[in-house]
């Protein structure tokens, strides 16, 4: 027997197990019976539910086939027969009367589910039921490996859910990492990495080990790889471990995770801009992933140009964006570690396209692609943890221009691998040594048609060449555990090459933490960071133009924009190899609530030479400079409940860029930094509804970037050329916005659906983001703005 | 995302007036004449058009066309100075203005941006070509022309020495004049022969194309053609008519061969006959509504509501070797 206490249908009702019915007498009075076998299985996942209770009674009377509904006011029935499903989610019953019977099935959070069979004579009948999880997240939590222990001042690491759920970000995993302290809006509300003031260019986000050779896609519209395939986020804006180079702002890791070996699952996604979809599963001992996304964004663009073509006779010709990415993970355990394999790949194009009615076609195209390959290796052996993941990538920038009479390729065949030892020295101290280099074999192919000017035919030139780029580092970090205190001192020794041309630096860093009580801990950190100085030859496509006419006016943009230029290298210069290195010293107090929240106050300084190789009849460059940033970051974080986490983040930043060269009494030496974002507040927050609905809001207050003003105008034959104002000698004014996230899951057996609406900017502020000028630049018209902006999305899981 | 982001940007853009609305002063073109001509080059005949291009020694006429809505400034108004640089587009806007010294006498093009002249009209005899201005890469600097950068402050501005430091100290400029011109240098034939005769070398060879090319002329607004709904006339410019309200006005430039500067070259045993192209830039003084949409051809499309009465439309004739030219006509509207 059972014993239940009442309660809504549906609802969790508390039981207490009896001893199974098998002892019981069948109710199967005559030889007229049959059997049922069946399973029980989580709904929307598919996956075996175990140790759930299977009840089985006869059905009411006028009761129909199919899953049932108890009324509140349904009588004892005259037996009941349960069992237990065993590991695989399965139950039996034998000798059950031939008509219809009632099948429930109750599971300790889960919903309670019915259903209405009917029994054939000396049959078997089959029966799958599933259950939806009563308050259920479907953000799963996968136990990963031990990580290595980093020497970190501050750290913040983002979980699924977060990235999943927070306003404004779309499931983007990079562009959450906006609404954290130290990170900048980026123009737009687009993706850029903007750690600490630091442009983009100078951050690395690191992926299995490796450095992606970019984060984002073209037009900073998502990043290169998705949320799903992660298995940690972290992102450290400044005093990172030895183990990482080749960066002076700040970075972020991002583990991949491992396959389910639960079944094979999946999902498919759908929003305004990309599709995406992935299957995992086990194979054999391990498992897989697999995913993709593309883009469909220039189709849109093209049908509405199309649209807007017919409607108004005019031609119109505009710029297509389009974007894949794909990722292969596979993970086997092998003796005591584990094998992994991945692959990752990712491919923008941007295309002109040209009206039909358009005399000549464009052929203007910028491409950028990638393609990786991993191998890691993971084992513990006596007490060392050894981890070796070799990789290779192929990459290749592409530019066609000027009507094809321009052409730029660059191709890199980049072998690289990481090899790293950790192992404890005595109870109290651990020392990790490690390896990780770049072998960069690279050609390139410039080809132009120089248009004649003295009446002769063009002249077609080709240029090619090929070389060797490398980036090696060798870094031996600690950490010496004494009582409260903890020290973790590391130093990284580092070379880079361009052909012939050499480039060394040394790092050493070091991580300072004492804990005062249960509760507080106080980290500090000084450390030397460099970054070799590109030489290669850039191209960007200039997207918007300073000055492009919208409307009769002008527009302008902040220097800051330019990150979100798509731009590719090609070919290496013949000027020295610098390198930029910069000196990192932060200190943080943190306090740790009872429940596992957190606030933390830093304070941060860089401080970075940008050692601009001289002029070419070697004299110190008129732009060497110095970078700085120093400014507060603050962080109260708390997940009050499974239902309920937010934050709130405050970055006070003051950066700027000095002159090195300039002349004794020159005014402009000191300006601020293009992403001098002085206020930047975060404050949001996302809980769980009833029925499986998820609300959540953010609300961002923002010093606005500074940008270089139009003072005036000089008058040209047929246009105005703008006067420019000192570099960043002006501001755009405060921005504040609201974007608010609803989310919907819908359960059924085999699937979930979720559906989301994402408004940015609910109560439509205009936040400046664009500096409009008069057509002759005389006069300052205003600031423009996004509106309201709304987006949505689909995804289905299996 | 940048697209869309681009639709929603215009959305929000605020109401300006549009560009070729006249309502502050502003520097419609300018009118280079050669007045007197120096001891080089063919001897220039009287023509119905002012000749543009000059040579060495030539005396040029600088003529400024500001315009506000009450129509042409009087120049002798402005407070106003010349300057004199080697190329278009930092004559002003490169090395501090207010330090710079006075043009040579003796250096056709200056070596560093110079001070030319002070007022607003002015006459101003060239220089002759120095020897150091004969080798190779001066002398290709030579063919390409020299600028002139004219600023000014206009009756009850900020004064020009204010304007030249907020100039220099990039701060707003406000109501201050700047403008910037290519002053042609020519016949081409005629200085290549200058240079070498002095001991010089251009340093290339130029097509038969560019040396028959000759002294380019001034166009002149003369007459402008008017037309709306069955009627057309062709007006001289300065004429002021009556057209009727919400009707659509095509108004257009007349041009004549003295405007087009015409010339023939045999060009691979054929007989090519070159022109200048002639584009416009129109403005109104009143907020009209117009409906052409590619800039440069030499008619304008407009029409008008009841909130106007009155509009004059202005236009700036131009050629592709910097010739210039301004003209207008009145409307009344009726109806």
């Amino acid at each position: 027997m059972l014993v239940w206490t009442g309660g809504m249908l549906g609802a969790p009702r508390v039981y207490a197990a009896a001893p199974s019915s098998a002892t019981a007498p069948s109710p199967c009075p005559t030889d007229r019976c049959g059997r049922l076998i069946g399973q029980v299985r989580i709904a929307g996942q598919r996956v075996p539910l175990p140790d759930a209770v299977v009840l089985v009674m006869p059905a009411p009377p006028n009761a129909e086939p199919g899953p049932f509904e108890p009324p509140a006011n349904l009588g004892e029935p005259p037996w009941t027969l349960s069992r237990r499903t065993d590991a695989e989610g399965s139950f039996r019953f034998d000798d059950l009367p031939v008509g219809l019977i009632r099948v429930a099935v109750l599971g300790a959070g889960f919903e309670r589910r019915e259903e209405i069979i009917g029994m054939v004579f000396d049959a078997t009948v089959q029966l799958e039921m599933f259950v939806p999880p009563v308050e259920d997240s479907p953000f799963r939590t996968v136990v990963s490996a031990v990580p290595v222990p980093r020497s970190v001042v501050t750290e913040h690491r983002l979980t699924k859910e977060e990235i999943a759920t927070l306003p404004g970000s779309q499931g983007d995993p990079l562009r959450a990492l906006q609404n954290l302290p130290g990170v900048a809006r980026a123009p737009a509300g687009l993706g850029l990495l903007v750690i600490r003031a630091s442009p983009p260019s100078q951050s690395q986000v690191f992926m299995g080990g490796h450095a992606m050779p970019r984060a984002f896609h073209i037009l900073s519209l998502a990043s290169v790889f998705p949320a799903d395939i992660l298995d940690r986020l972290d992102y450290v804006p400044g005093n990172f471990d030895a183990a990482y180079g080749n960066a002076t702002g700040g970075i972020v890791v991002v583990e991949p995770r491992r396959g389910r070996r639960d079944g094979v699952h999946g999902f498919g996604e759908l929003d305004l801009a990309a599709a995406s979809a992935m299957v995992e599963g086990p194979l054999g001992k391990g498992s897989f992933i697999v995913g993709a996304q593309r883009a469909y964004i220039d189709a849109v663009l093209a049908s509405a140009a199309a649209v807007t073509e017919r409607v108004t006779g005019e031609p119109s010709s505009l710029l297509l964006p389009r974007y894949y990415d794909y990722q292969a993970l596979f993970d086997y355990p092998l003796g005591r570690g584990s094998l992994s394999a991945r692959a990752f790949g990712s491919g923008d194009v941007l295309r002109a396209r040209s009206s039909p009615n358009a005399a000549q076609e464009s052929s203007f195209q910028f491409r950028t692609d990638f393609h990786r390959a991993d191998l890691v290796y993971r084992v513990r052996h006596h007490g060392w943890a050894v981890r070796l993941t070799p990789s290779f990538r192929y990459g290749i920038n592409r530019l066609v221009a000027g009507s094809d009479n321009f052409r730029r390729r660059r191709r890199d065949y980049v072998s690289s691998a990481r090899a790293e030892l950790s192992h404890a020295v005595g109870p109290r101290a651990d020392l990790t040594v490690g390896t990780d280099f770049e072998l960069d074999v690279f050609s390139t192919l410039d080809q132009q048609t120089d248009l004649g000017l003295t009446g002769g035919d063009g002249q077609f030139r080709e240029e090619q060449m090929q070389g060797l780029q490398t980036t090696l580092g060798a870094y031996a970090s600690g950490e010496i555990r004494l009582g409260p205190v903890t020290i973790q001192p590391g130093l990284r020794a580092n070379a880079f090459s361009v052909g012939p041309r050499r480039a060394f630096a040394i790092d050493p860093r070091g991580v300072a933490k004492v804990d005062l009580g249960d509760h507080w801990r106080v980290s500090m950190g000084l450390g030397r960071y460099s970054q070799p100085r590109s030489i290669a030859d850039s191209n960007d496509v200039d997207l918007i133009d300073q000055g492009t006419g919208v409307q009769g006016a002008s527009v302008f943009l902040p220097s800051a924009f330019g990150s979100l230029d798509p731009a590719a290298t090609f070919t290496p210069q013949n000027t020295p190899l610098n390198v930029r290195e910069a000196v990192h010293a932060s200190a943080t107090v943190r306090y740790q609530f009872g429940d596992g929240g957190t606030a933390e106050l830093t304070g941060f300084l860089r401080n970075q030479a940008n050692n601009v190789p001289p002029t070419v009849d070697g004299s110190p460059n008129p732009f060497d400079s110095i970078s700085r940033a120093m400014g507060l970051e603050a962080l109260v974080r708390r997940r009050v409940s499974r239902k309920l986490y937010g934050w709130i983040g405050y970055t006070l930043t003051f950066a700027e860029l000095i002159l090195l060269q300039s002349p004794v009494g020159f005014r402009y030496d000191r300006r601020p930094s293009d992403y001098d974002q002085r206020h930047n507040l975060v404050a949001l927050a996302s809980y769980v509804l009833p029925k499986r609905w998820r609300i959540g809001g953010r609300f961002r207050v923002v010093s606005g970037l500074p940008y270089t003003p139009v003072v005036g105008s000089v008058a040209l034959p047929g246009g105005f050329q703008p006067v420019f104002g000192t570099r960043n000698s002006t501001r755009l004014p405060l921005s504040h916005q609201l974007d608010i996230r609803v989310d919907k899951r819908w359960v059924r057996d085999r699937a979930s659906i979720t559906a989301y609406l994402d408004v940015q900017n609910v109560y439509n502020r205009v936040n400046p983001e664009l500096v409009l000028y008069a057509a002759d630049f005389r006069r300052e018209a205003g600031f423009v703005g996004l509106p309201i902006f709304p987006s949505f999305g689909v995804r289905v899981d299996w | 995302m940048g697209m869309v982001a681009a639709a929603g940007l215009t959305a929000c853009a605020p109401q300006l007036d549009p560009p070729w609305l006249l309502t502050q002063p502003r520097e419609l073109a300018l009118e280079v004449e050669v007045v007197e001509q120096g001891p080089y080059g063919e001897r220039l005949m009287p023509r119905p058009r002012t000749p543009r291009d000059a040579l060495p020694l030539d005396t040029i006429r600088l003529r400024p066309w500001v315009v506000d809505g009450a129509g042409p400034v009087d120049l002798d108004s402005l407070d106003a100075a010349w300057w004199m640089c080697a190329s278009i587009g930092g004559c002003l806007t490169g090395l501090p203005v207010a330090s710079r010294p006075a043009c040579s006498t003796d250096q056709f093009e200056p070596s560093e941006p110079c001070r030319l002249a002070e007022g607003a009209e002015t006459t101003v005899r060239l220089a002759d070509i120095p020897a150091q201005q004969l080798e190779p890469s001066s002398a290709l600097d030579l063919l390409n022309g020299i600028t002139v950068g004219f600023m000014a402050s206009p009756e009850g501005g900020p004064g020009l020495d204010t304007c030249i430091a907020r100039l220099d100290a990039r701060q707003p400029l406000g109501e201050c004049l700047l403008m910037e011109r290519l002053l042609g240098v020519g016949p081409l034939s005629d200085l290549v022969a200058l240079i070498e005769a002095l001991g010089g070398d251009v340093g290339l060879e130029l097509g038969e194309t560019l040396l028959a090319r000759p002294r380019n002329y001034n166009p002149a607004v003369m007459e402008l053609s008017v037309s709306y709904g069955s009627t057309s006339v062709r007006v001289p410019a300065g004429t002021r008519l009556s057209v009727p309200r919400n009707v659509e006005v095509l108004v257009g430039i007349v041009p004549d061969d003295q405007d087009l500067d015409s010339y023939e070259v045999i060009v691979a045993e054929q007989l090519v006959l070159f022109s200048d192209d002639l584009t416009t830039q129109w403005w109104f003084d009143a907020r009209v509504d117009r409906t052409d949409t590619l800039p440069g051809q030499l008619t304008a499309r407009w029409s008008a509501d009841g909130a106007v009465d009155e509009v004059r439309a202005y236009v700036v004739l131009r050629d592709n070797r910097g010739g210039e030219a301004l003209g207008w006509l009145d409307f009344e509207l009726e109806g």
